[in-house]
């Protein structure tokens, strides 16, 4: 049975290098989906029958460990369903260039996902966790299509670049982190229950380094900036799979195990956190809300959203830890199926500019349907998932600030809570934007004589399974929590609200059931088009107003129009901030130590010819020289024998 | 007669028997011989590891010298490793050296250099390694200079100084050691107590040879020579005789203090530190790749002086890991010398799109040199920043981890400015050349051993 470990990674490995041998295109996708629809069935049974550790010895004392427990059953599960929705979609999705070693790619990051979920000890899980770096670094060096005139403005190349500068800081930090916590520790394999508190500057170290690594994964502030600038070039279901859902299962997963299982958190730890996972949420909101490419768009809120991953496990309590994980499956769901729809609307209309697009929602209904799920969700909006986590993360941050008798940490909490719930209008705020734009309104060229139509069956199947998947986890929260959260936590999760989601449900199901018979009763279908009327003033758009104009009006308002220049101007990039810190670093090794040596070697040399220049003088043959040589030679003599005279 | 006196002496006389043939079957009887000795090699390693122990053949002359010869797991491995790349640098200059008229000395020089480099990875007297350890050096002069310019010349002249230097100042270790132990065989000096002071003598020659601070100035210099030697000489096998040496003697045969040892880290962990700071400023690829050779022999290094079982073990696979990755390396910049006729990286870009073959077999490399997995060089050097912190190093761990951090830099930097971006100079294509496979094959098999990594562990499980 412990085999089966074993094949969830070697098996899509060794078909992802078998999928290089293969020469039609068909027969690549379908043994890929094969390879992954297995994956899952593994993944299924992994979790339920929760096979023995599997142990391999590496070298002297250091083992490896393949194992699974409550919550890495739970990330494996997901990893393994988004894998193969992710390969269902790309199956038609025309804008990817190098299919051939795309899907080999995808089986790959699937062997390493599930691998690093696998893992029991430290050197495994960064083996997979790195492993996993290259992959982004070659997903990301993945060509989109040359009809996609968007994605001309930037080269792959260079966001594969940061990524990889980037998450490689995060690589080596935790890399760090976890030496220095094998060394606290002793062992290499990870513990179940925390033991290390933070009391001294070394555990503080391994702390921070090892957040470093989770928070690049994660895409959490300040490590982030890979993310937006990959959504520029890769494609929609690169980005679905690796920033959207992947990365994210992963990064927090990581987190978990850190503040759960490694680290026993103190006041200031939970204060970093909160402090990191709020700033998070508003820094990115705050630049999602100006963004006009529909790809920037997402992957600034792809950030945000990790922000409540954060908070939810700086808070400290099992309300929130619950809340944190949750939030990470459910982002995890709309997010992938947010990057879905945008791929699918780059599909059909050949642009991710949402001044360019608009009325698509009479062209492809399930499109907009499923996106409009997603929109809700994220943004907040009971009943869907992202409502139920969301509102376990208000309750975590509340019971904190009553509970802590640390005032600091309680106006901490204060702070997380506020943007915690601002920062979630500001997301329903700029998902009006998403879907107004695209959706709603009137495309900037509706003379186009091809209407666009909606997408393959497969690709709608994958959408429509994510957004069937977000109503279910927002109608029966409870449910997934006992069987999913609850079992890692050893603990129950209690709603402190009234909050009950199935019968909300219920009652805003009947409602919109009840406004659409009224509309289907024909009374409101007599539609009367005037003049537009602002005031008095002039109206400046015509009777298509664009959704974008409106979030103009934020970015001109005198305080935001500084930040905005502030975050733009991209002086807090850790890609540039790293880069001139090595940099500089390097100029003084380079001047002060390599340069300085590589002197003193040449020093060293006219030394030795200036001795042999001297000597030569000395010997030139004439005999009168020689005589002045052993008169001197004497008198050192004499002197010598004498001096004590 | 044991199979590693084949393998010391066929390269040594194949060398010599080279100098009687035309010109025009040179190239391929010299890839003949390196080829047979490394299959020489597997026959020794196979022979260690199906007697799990050592091997002798001695023939003494003197008390002080002897043409005594071992092979044990260290020996067979060094010695497989090195012949292995030696065979495909030496296919690649098949068709690298095609082009210069002059290629028969260059084929001698190589030829012997791979004898020597075996005679001294068997030598079981210090005296005896101490020769073949010269040998190597008049090698390299020659094949430093290969192209008789002022500059090349000059650059020979510096790294054979150099080296000659600390080869001089350890000569005077070993003659300590006769006056203290009466003998210089490796086998009855093992377990003896290394004063700090011959420790300190032999650590010089070490330092010079694999081009650690403060004597490294001379490798950056030697990127002149032409390719398949920088690959070989300076990045593959050369300058691992150091860190070999101090294997052998520090490792396994004389017990040292840990005063000595620390020093040797703090040497090796400056190394690492200032030669990948270095990297990063340099223009000249080759001179980049000449620094990372030595921040990565620091890894090395740190490996074997934290001088316990695992970590020795460590630093064996980080020999492989090194000399697949970083032979690939050079021999890619090789490719793209030629092609374009420049070695300054402001001078080149957009190579990608007419050498991808070339691109890819460096992106590979590239990686497992920086330590990403699931490539060959992330177990030794996450293992080399285990250990070090493990056994109370912490300095040593945080610098390898930086020194980690500016290799993902400089090498990123060399591969945007030399493959990406837009196409500055029209450099001919890649395909179908004997060059481009020799790096494909170093690059796929950096990934593989990476996947397969029991394969490497196990090669080391027995010392």
């Amino acid at each position: 049975m412990e085999r089966t470990l074993f094949f969830l990674v070697t098996l899509p490995i060794s078909s992802g290098a078998l999928l290089l041998l293969f020469r039609a295109q068909r027969a690549r996708m379908r043994f890929a989906q094969l390879v992954l629809l297995a994956g899952l069935v593994f993944s299924l049974f992994v979790f339920f029958r929760r096979p023995n550790e599997l142990v391999v010895n590496l070298i002297g004392s250091y083992n490896l460990y393949l194992g699974i427990n409550r919550l890495s059953g739970v990330i494996l599960l997901f990893v393994n369903l988004f894998g193969f929705l992710v390969c269902l979609y790309s199956r038609d999705y025309s804008l990817l260039k190098n299919k051939g070693i795309y899907f080999s790619l995808l089986l790959w990051l699937i062997a390493f996902s599930n691998l690093a979920c696998l893992a029991a000890d430290f050197i495994i899980f960064i083996f997979a966790w790195g492993a996993l770096l290259t992959l982004l670094y070659a997903f990301l060096n993945l060509n989109t299509a040359g009809n996609n005139p968007d994605s001309l403005k930037s080269r792959p190349s260079d966001s594969a670049n940061k990524a990889l500068v980037v998450v490689g800081f995060g690589d080596f930090s935790l890399l760090l982190g976890i030496c220095l916590y094998v060394y606290t520790i002793g062992t290499t394999q990870m513990p179940g229950v925390a033991s290390v508190m933070l009391n001294n500057p070394l555990n503080w170290c391994s702390f921070l380094l090892m957040l470093c690594g989770a928070f690049a994964k994660a895409g959490c502030g300040p490590l982030h900036t890979w993310i937006p600038a990959a959504a520029e070039t890769a494609p929609g279901p690169v980005m679905a799979i690796l920033p959207a859902s992947l990365d994210k299962l992963l990064g927090i997963y990581l987190l978990a195990r850190i503040c759960v299982d490694f680290f026993v958190l103190n006041d200031s730890a939970m204060a970093i956190l909160l402090l990191i996972g709020a700033s998070t949420i508003m820094f990115a909101v705050i630049m999602a809300l100006i963004q006009h490419d529909l790809r920037k768009l997402l992957s600034f809120h792809a950030i945000s959203q990790v922000g409540y991953m954060v908070l939810g496990f700086g808070t400290g309590v099992p309300i929130g830890i619950a809340g944190g994980l949750f939030h990470m499956v459910n982002h995890a769901l709309y997010k992938s199926g947010l990057f879905l729809t945008g791929a699918s609307i780059g599909e059909k209309k050949g642009t991710f500019d949402l001044e360019k697009l608009g009325g698509l929602a009479t062209y492809m209904p399930v499109t907009f349907f499923t996106g409009l799920v997603f929109a809700l969700s994220i943004s907040g909006v009971p009943p869907f998932n992202g409502f139920a986590s969301k509102w376990l993360l208000y309750q975590a941050t509340l019971i904190g600030m009553f509970t802590t008798e640390n005032r600091f940490l309680a106006l901490v909490f204060l702070i997380a809570l506020v943007a915690a719930m601002f920062g979630s209008a500001l997301t329903l705020a700029s998902f009006i934007k998403f879907i107004h734009a695209i959706f709603l309104g009137q495309e900037e060229r509706p003379s186009e004589k091809k209407k666009p139509e909606e997408v393959s069956a497969p690709m709608r199947t994958a959408v429509v399974v994510l957004a069937g998947l977000c109503i279910v986890l927002g109608v029966v929260p409870n449910l997934f929590l006992r069987e999913f959260i609850e079992p890692w936590m050893s603990q129950r999760v209690f709603f402190l609200g009234t909050w009950n989601s199935a019968v909300s449900f219920v009652l805003i199901f009947t409602g919109l059931l009840l406004g659409l018979l009224y509309w289907a009763s024909g009374k409101d279908k007599k539609v009367r088009q005037d003049d537009l009327f602002i005031g008095g003033e002039e109206p400046v758009f015509g009777p298509n107003f664009p959704a974008t104009e409106f979030y103009r009006t934020i970015e001109d308002l005198p305080l935001m129009k500084r930040l905005y220049l502030f975050l733009k101007s991209e002086s807090l990039d850790l890609f540039n901030l790293l880069g001139r810190l090595l940099r500089s670093l390097a100029y003084l090794l380079y001047i002060f130590v390599d340069r300085m040596l590589n002197l003193l070697t040449y020093l060293c040399g006219y030394l030795v010819l200036g001795f042999s220049w001297a000597f030569r003088k000395a010997h030139t043959g004439v005999l009168d020289f020689y005589l002045v040589w052993v008169l001197c030679g004497l008198l050192l003599v004499i002197f010598f024998l004498f001096r004590s005279y | 007669m044991k199979p590693m006196l084949f393998n010391v002496f066929f390269p040594i006389g194949g060398a010599f028997l080279l100098l009687l043939f035309p010109r025009k079957i040179k190239p391929a009887l010299s890839v003949a011989i390196i080829g047979a000795t490394f299959l020489f090699s597997l026959w020794s390693a196979s022979s260690v590891y199906a007697n799990r122990g050592m091997i002798l053949a001695t023939s003494y002359l003197t008390d002080w010298f002897s043409f005594s010869f071992f092979a044990d797991t260290l020996a067979v491995f060094m010695a497989g490793v090195s012949s292995f790349v030696a065979l495909l640098i030496a296919v690649y200059s098949l068709d690298y050296m095609k082009h210069y008229s002059d290629n028969g000395s260059f084929y001698f020089w190589m030829v012997l250099f791979i004898g020597s480099m075996m005679g001294l990875i068997y030598s079981a007297n210090l005296l005896l390694l101490f020769c073949f350890w010269e040998v190597t050096s008049v090698c390299s002069w020659r094949l430093i200079g290969f192209y008789r310019h002022d500059k090349d010349i000059q650059a020979a002249d510096k790294a054979f100084l150099v080296t000659f230097f600390g080869a001089s100042i350890m000569l005077i270790g070993i003659i300590l050691i006769y006056l203290k132990f009466d003998s210089l065989e490796l086998v009855f000096l093992k377990g003896s107590n290394l004063p700090n002071m011959i420790s300190l003598l032999l650590l010089a020659g070490v330092v010079s040879k694999s081009a650690q601070l403060p004597l490294q100035s001379w490798l950056p210099d030697a990127g002149v020579a032409p390719t398949p030697v920088t690959a070989l000489l300076h990045a593959a096998v050369l300058v691992k005789i150091g860190v070999y040496v101090f294997a052998r003697i520090f490792g396994l045969t004389f017990i040292t203090s840990a005063w000595f040892l620390n020093s040797a880290i703090i040497v090796a962990s400056l190394s690492i530190l200032v030669a990948a700071g270095s990297a990063l400023l340099e223009n000249n690829m080759k001179r980049i790749l000449a620094y990372s050779t030595i921040s990565q022999l620091g890894y090395i290094l740190l490996a074997f002086a934290i001088n316990n079982e695992d970590a020795f073990k460590i630093g064996m696979i980080y020999i492989l890991a090194h000399s697949l990755g970083k032979a690939g390396l050079f021999l890619c910049m090789g490719i793209v010398e030629q092609k374009s006729g420049t070695k300054d990286i402001n001078d080149l870009g957009g190579l990608a799109r007419t050498m991808p073959y070339t691109a890819a077999a460096y992106l590979l490399c590239a990686f497992s040199i920086i330590g990403l997995p699931p490539f060959l060089g992330f177990w030794p050097k996450f293992m080399v920043v285990l250990l070090a912190v493990n056994s109370g190093h912490l300095f040593a761990g945080s610098a390898a981890v930086v020194g980690a951090l500016f290799t993902l830099f400089y090498l990123a930097r060399l591969f945007n400015k030399v493959f990406l971006g837009p196409l500055q100079i029209n450099a001919a294509e890649d395909r179908r050349s004997v060059m481009v496979w020799a790096v494909v094959a170093l690059g796929i098999l950096s990934l593989l051993l990476g996947l397969y990594f029991k394969l490497p562990f196990a090669l080391v499980a027995n010392l």
